[in-house]
């Protein structure tokens, strides 16, 4: 009687069908867990190289490095700049690069 | 017959045989619904049977699915144990950070032949002894064999394939500037508390474990800090100091962009430092600091309306008697100069005489109100305290010229970055962003007072007779004043100062020079009111403290990026003409 009861039919099917997807379901977040492991340890180590990396820039970059570097390697020293060398904004440089060009102009015009 | 007839009657006509059957419908109905009933109790014990194998499936499934996944413990195997926060600087430069390290510890019961593990270890760790090990050894406890291993010992260790050696995690802190920072940042303990600095004062802050992925940023620039640390050592070795301060600090919000103190220690080694001089020169130390107390004289007589910047002293003498003090000037200046004059002459009697023209209640409020009598609040532990003494017979006059009392340079300098940045009070400090939420800032003097100091401070920089010309660097407005004093420990020795500002026209920065008892130097080449000169054996700041802060400021100014008035007049102007 019950065998014939639709209702109780299609709640046992639908019970059976979660039976066999829960276990499925449940292997395959295993898997993906199992890759997010290996994708975390990977980020990991990634970010230790990343932290030693920086701590030796940081190191290798510092003031008193370099300078020594530069006292070790290099023979000549660096020379400061003229102050007329400097031009605080593009547009003095650009007034200034157009004056010495059109006196070189001249000159070669005069030649 | 008939009955016999009737008898025949009973026996079904198809009936072949004399076994009884119920052929009643009624009965033959009854039969099979007993028939089924049984049917159905089979069909009901098997059903129970299964359900309860179902529900019995489906409640351990059930259990396993909202059960915690087993990675998680492995998680947090993977997360970077931080117990310390990173200090950086205002460009991002890292200052500090936590790494990993080891120690290396035995277990004496796990070591199968020890005479052969002593012989590992000495020929592998020779500085370790062999008679303090084998006793370790014997006596079977678990002991530290090496503190704090690099990797190259890590690496030795690991290649001796002993049992018995363990490496034990623990966390270091790494200074990546080693001396650099040796005053301002301090150390921590093996059990990551600060003890001193930066690292003591915001202890609690560094170890916060909600902010521990944030970094604390301060307001140092690693560039100019080693710019100023450089320019401090050379003249150290120039002029046979004991020690040497520098302090660089914008004098609109109180930020310190530099602060400096020599000699200095790294911070990566362990070291047991007992001598004073390595004692932080600008926060711990408190020093008479001398004529660079004239300005605050000056600046209250202009601020009270007592005299203007061309007042006319008259009359000055050549020494004054005040109690058993006799005060006169190192020079001979003439009787008459004006209020400008005698700062930029830096006069101590005519500082004197303008002292007494405002009184000793003013004054003693003006300098209370400065902060330069109470301990300064800043970011280090390290802070001196200035020497109480009363306002006795005499006190105003040799105060006056700073004399007879104390501070730390890093007072003075917040009371003069107060008076140059329009009368504003700021209060020193290390930590990046903090002053610029301040909504109301206390007046000390009036913008108008402010820019009279500012134009005068510069003269004595800018003018012949002013005592700091050697900081005259072209481009950077330099204005300031010197202040050459007596240590009141040791009064054959000498502390000798200058604060400056600049631009002057809009003081942005100040930067405080100071030398502890500084001898001449006849070997620089000085750039003296604009010609070289050499061999100059003096010993007043003029000399020393005010050179060394016209050669940083040389440097530190392109970084510090300042566009002024003098430049742009100077060289753009005439380029567009």
């Amino acid at each position: 009687m019950i065998l014939y009861n639709k209702k109780k039919l299609i709640i046992i099917l639908i019970y059976i069908s979660f039976f066999i997807a829960i276990p499925l379901i449940k292997n395959e977040s295993r898997l993906i867990e199992k890759k997010i492991q290996n994708y975390e340890s990977e980020i990991f180590i990634l970010e230790e190289n990343l932290l030693e990396a920086n701590l030796e820039f940081q190191y290798l970059s510092s003031a008193s490095v370099l300078s020594n570097k530069v006292e070790k390697n290099l023979d000549q020293k660096y020379n400061n700049l003229d102050l007329s060398q400097i031009y605080l904004n593009i547009d003095d440089f650009i007034s200034e690069q157009m004056k010495t060009t059109s006196v070189l102009i001249d000159e070669k015009q005069k030649k | 017959m008939k009955n016999k007839k009737n008898n025949k009657s009973f026996i079904h006509e198809n009936q072949k045989s004399f076994f009884f059957d119920d052929f009643l419908d009624v009965n033959q109905k009854k039969k099979k619904i007993n028939k089924f009933k049984i049917h159905e109790d089979r069909f009901y014990v098997l059903f129970s049977f299964f359900f309860s194998l179902i529900l019995i499936f489906s409640i351990s499934i059930f259990s396993i699915s909202i059960q915690e996944s087993n990675f998680e413990y492995k998680k947090k195997n993977y997360s970077y144990p931080l117990l310390r926060r990173d200090v950086l600087d205002r460009n991002g430069e890292l200052m500090a950070r936590n790494i990993n390290s080891y120690h290396a510890v035995v277990k004496p019961d796990l070591i199968k032949n020890k005479e052969n593990f002593i012989l590992k270890i000495k020929l592998n760790f020779p500085e370790i002894s062999t008679i303090e090990l084998k006793k370790k050894l014997e006596s079977k406890k678990r002991f530290y064999l090496k503190r704090r291993l690099t990797e190259d010992e890590r690496n030795k260790l690991w290649s001796l394939g002993e049992k018995g050696i363990i490496t034990e995690l623990f966390q270091r802190r790494v200074y990546p500037h080693g001396q650099l920072y040796s005053h301002v940042l301090g150390q921590i303990d093996d059990d990551n508390y600060g003890i001193s600095g930066i690292e003591n004062y915001f202890d609690r802050e560094l170890r916060d474990n909600q902010k521990i992925k944030e970094p604390l940023v301060l307001t140092l620039d690693s560039n100019i800090q080693f710019l100023i640390k450089t320019q401090l050592k050379k003249a150290m070795e120039d002029f046979q100091t004991n020690s040497a301060g520098g302090l660089l600090m914008n004098v609109n919000n109180g930020e310190v962009l530099s602060l400096v103190s020599l000699p200095d220690y790294n911070l990566n080694i362990r070291d047991n430092i007992s001598d004073i001089k390595y004692m932080n020169q600008i926060t711990k130390g408190v020093f008479e600091l001398g004529s660079v107390f004239k300005t605050f004289t000056v600046a209250l007589a202009l601020e009270e309306n007592i005299l203007s910047p061309d007042s006319i002293i008259n009359n000055i003498p050549d020494n004054v008697k005040c109690s058993s003090h006799n005060i006169s000037d190192i020079h001979n200046f003439p009787e008459k100069l004006s209020v400008e004059d005698i700062l930029i002459r830096s006069s101590n009697i005519g500082s004197l005489m303008i002292a007494r023209q405002i009184g000793e209640t003013k004054l003693k409020k003006f300098i209370e109100n400065l902060g330069l009598l109470k301990v300064i609040n800043f970011e280090l532990e390290e802070i001196g305290r200035p020497h109480n003494f009363k306002w006795r017979k005499c006190k105003l006059e040799t105060v006056s010229f700073g004399h007879g009392i104390t501070t730390t340079p890093l007072q003075a300098a917040a009371a003069y970055a107060s008076m140059t940045n329009g009368g504003y009070m700021i209060r020193p400090t290390l930590q990046l962003g903090k002053n610029s939420k301040l909504e109301s800032r206390d007046s000390i003097i009036s913008n108008k007072t402010s820019d009279q100091i500012n134009k005068i401070l510069r003269k004595v920089v800018s003018e012949k007779k002013g005592t700091a010309s050697n900081a005259n660097i072209f481009g950077y407005e330099v204005g300031g004043k010197t202040g050459t004093a007596k240590n009141y420990i040791n009064g054959n020795k000498s502390i000798n100062t200058f604060i400056s500002i600049f631009p002057s026209s809009e003081p942005k920065y100040l930067l405080l020079v100071i030398l502890d008892d500084p001898k001449g130097a006849p070997h620089l080449i000085y750039n003296y009111k604009g010609n070289p000169i050499t061999n100059i054996s003096r010993t007043e700041a003029g000399w020393n403290s005010v050179y060394v802060s016209g050669k940083i400021i040389e440097k530190i100014g392109p970084i510090l990026a300042i566009n002024n008035n003098e430049v742009h007049n100077t060289h753009v102007v005439k380029k567009n003409n």
